[in-house]
């Protein structure tokens, strides 16, 4: 008898600890849809009233001639609400850079991010921000697929910003380590890889490469779903929490790493020295890590055609993360795709 | 057992059933989920005894510790890692909490099951489905009498073999296995012939030769109509406040769980309501019965 009502006190403080800590009064974060910028481009004190007591993420759109725009306003950032002009004027200079100009002189208050699609597409894997004087302010991230969408985080008291296209990084040189692909493979692997593309590096098994730790060799690694903005509406609203208002989860780090680590190694290795959520799962079939989330970002959460997927100097290999071996100087991108691959550059309907 | 709940209508029962074990599945809101294991404990309690109860327990504390710990073995999401485990992943609180409100949710239904067992009598579910399709029934009720009847067998040639030094007791360990495959084999045997009979029997007093009625004794009164009404408005009620956004529980990638507004308490008691309506029935009959005997 006494042992029982123990156990029956012990459930009880159970419950009530775990429910004492799980009580929060925040609010879960809801998209409020599309709202469209009208002839005069204002967005009322209304309207942002409404979105910062509702916690609400919402997208602004707009259209500069052919080019449109959208911005992403996370409700919770707005602190003070005001009637705001929010139109842009967009231009495509001769040069190939885009000149974005706002048609209001009034700082926002708050910082959102800006996603412009222009009329096709724009070839370049990255590009970056800059102000009328040609200083430098971010990095944009460059999705799309038919139409290329670049998305940023507005600076504060900047009016007026130039994008232009990262010059394309030189691909690093190959160590003579490096088993390039010849073609003279034509059948799939034993792992399903069909043949890899000549001059590309051949997946190297995780069990069968040899670590060197004495050789410190370093890598450049990003981590973005910026695509994601562009379709918050397929977004499970559970994840607007987690959710990066500009869609940047890590901004390009240089890191060290020993020679013979795979792709799959440095990242684990990066996201828990940042902090970073993630979730893999080993799969013997195509002896590799399968990167289901990072930052709780899971595959299918954005469409039943998302998830993660890399590439390594702009090329999305063929197969998993944990056989691709890096070299000195490699430049590896995570990227959330909602599209198969197909609006991050990476589709493998060729 | 002394239960008025169970001796209404099995049409009320089953609602009764139907209504609060579909919730408890259906909405994995912590204060709601503790509600329902707290009443099916208590009803338990009521029908089989708190002994009975006690035994439960011991199997139940351990599944629910242990299903907790399972989903954050193998699920990884939410934002707050507790420790890694040496393939990389993280162990997460919010999968730790997941595991533990689902293991109650199971536990909830387990109990409430228990309870349909012992409120829910083959005859009652006889009486329900009886009409809509007779010879289902019939094998159901053949179905079900087999159960307790070769219990009974089996203990009865138990019995008759320890007399001969036979007994599924008696013996060393293999003694006892080849005691015990004996008495199996005299049931199957007896399974086998007495089938063959039931059989026979039922052809030759006319079974299939005309349409079959059903006899139960059980009559639809204003109490059952109560009950079932009284269960629509609690159901109704409590599935507003949800649908509403009222009663809210997210468990991944936070937890975020609704607080105690005048919306999410209205729908927490309804659906109490529900639950404790059988200790609820119980109190009114033994304050009836108080009042009566006093007044002798």
């Amino acid at each position: 008898m006494k042992k029982r009502s123990i156990a029956l006190i012990l459930l009880v403080l159970m419950i009530c600890s775990l429910l004492a800590g799980c009580m929060k009064n925040a609010e879960a974060v809801n998209f409020a849809g599309d709202i469209d910028l009208g002839e005069d481009g204002v967005i009322t004190k209304e309207v942002f009233s409404q979105l910062r007591d509702n916690g609400e993420i919402a997208s602004i759109c707009g259209n500069s001639g052919e080019i449109s725009y959208k911005w992403t306003v996370p409700g919770t950032e707005v602190t003070n609400p005001q009637d705001l002009c929010m139109a842009l004027t967009i231009t495509e200079k001769t040069d190939g850079s885009i000149e974005i100009t706002l048609k209001s002189d009034k700082s926002f208050g708050f910082l959102p991010t800006l996603s412009v699609t222009l009329k096709d597409k724009w070839d370049a894997l990255s590009a970056s921000v800059y102000d009328a004087d040609g200083k430098k302010l971010c990095a944009a991230s460059v999705t799309g697929g038919d139409k290329t969408t670049l998305s940023f985080k507005i600076s504060a008291d900047v009016f007026s910003y130039i994008i232009r296209a990262d010059e394309a990084e030189p691909t690093p040189e190959p160590s003579n380590s490096a088993n390039l692909s010849d073609g003279s493979r034509t059948e799939k692997d034993k792992y399903g890889t069909d043949p890899v593309p000549v001059g590309k590096p051949e997946p190297v098994e995780p069990d069968k490469s040899n670590v060197d730790t004495s050789k410190k060799l370093h890598c450049t690694i990003s981590i973005d779903c910026a695509t994601i903005l562009n379709n918050l509406a397929d977004l499970d609203p559970a994840k607007l929490d987690v959710l990066p208002t500009d869609g940047v989860i890590l901004n390009a780090v240089t890191v060290e790493f020993s020679e013979g680590e795979s792709v799959f190694d440095v990242l684990q290795r990066v996201c828990r020295e940042n902090n970073i959520h993630i979730e893999a799962t080993f799969t013997p079939g195509y002896n590799s890590a399968y990167v289901e989330g990072i930052h709780n970002l899971y595959e299918f959460d954005c469409g039943e055609l998302s998830g993660w997927m890399y590439s390594v100097n702009g090329w999305f290999p063929n197969y998993g993360c944990s056989r691709y071996a890096l070299q000195d100087g490699d430049v590896i991108r995570w990227r959330y795709t909602c599209d198969l691959g197909a609006d991050v550059g990476g589709s493998m309907v060729a | 057992m002394n239960d008025a709940f169970s001796q209404l209508h099995p049409a009320a029962s089953f609602a009764f059933f139907v209504a609060v074990i579909t919730l408890t599945m259906l909405y994995m809101h912590p204060v709601l989920l503790i509600i329902s294991l707290a009443a099916a404990a208590g009803y338990v309690c009521i029908l089989k005894g708190a002994r009975h109860f006690g035994k439960t327990l011991i199997y139940l504390v351990p599944f629910l510790i242990f299903m907790s710990v399972l989903n954050a073995l193998f699920n990884h999401a939410g934002v707050t890692p507790l420790f890694y485990l040496s393939n990389g992943n993280a162990v997460t609180k919010e999968a730790l909490t997941f595991g533990f409100y689902a293991s109650v949710m199971l536990s909830a239904v387990i109990l409430w099951f228990e309870c349909f067992n012992v409120v829910m009598t083959s005859d009652k579910l006889l009486c329900l489905f009886g009409r809509l399709s007779p010879s289902v029934s019939l094998l159901l009720s053949m179905a079900l009498r087999f159960v307790p009847k070769f219990g009974r067998k089996i203990r009865s040639i138990d019995a008759a073999r320890a007399q001969i030094g036979q007994g599924s007791a008696q013996g060393g360990f293999i003694r006892r296995v080849k005691n015990s495959m004996k008495v199996l084999s005299v049931t199957l045997t007896w399974a086998l012939e007495s089938s063959l009979t039931a059989a026979n029997s039922m052809k030759s007093r006319g079974y299939g030769a005309a349409r079959r009625t059903s006899f139960s004794l059980y009559r639809f009164t204003v109490r059952d109509a109560v009950t079932m009404v009284l269960c629509a408005f609690a159901v109704g009620v409590t599935a507003a406040c949800v649908v509403s956004g009222g009663i809210y529980a997210r468990y991944y990638p936070s937890v975020i769980i609704s607080g105690f507004g005048g919306i999410p308490a209205l729908g927490m008691a309804a659906f109490a309501l529900l639950c404790f309506l059988p200790q609820l029935f119980d109190a009114k009959e033994a304050l009836v019965w108080r009042r009566l005997r006093s007044a002798i």
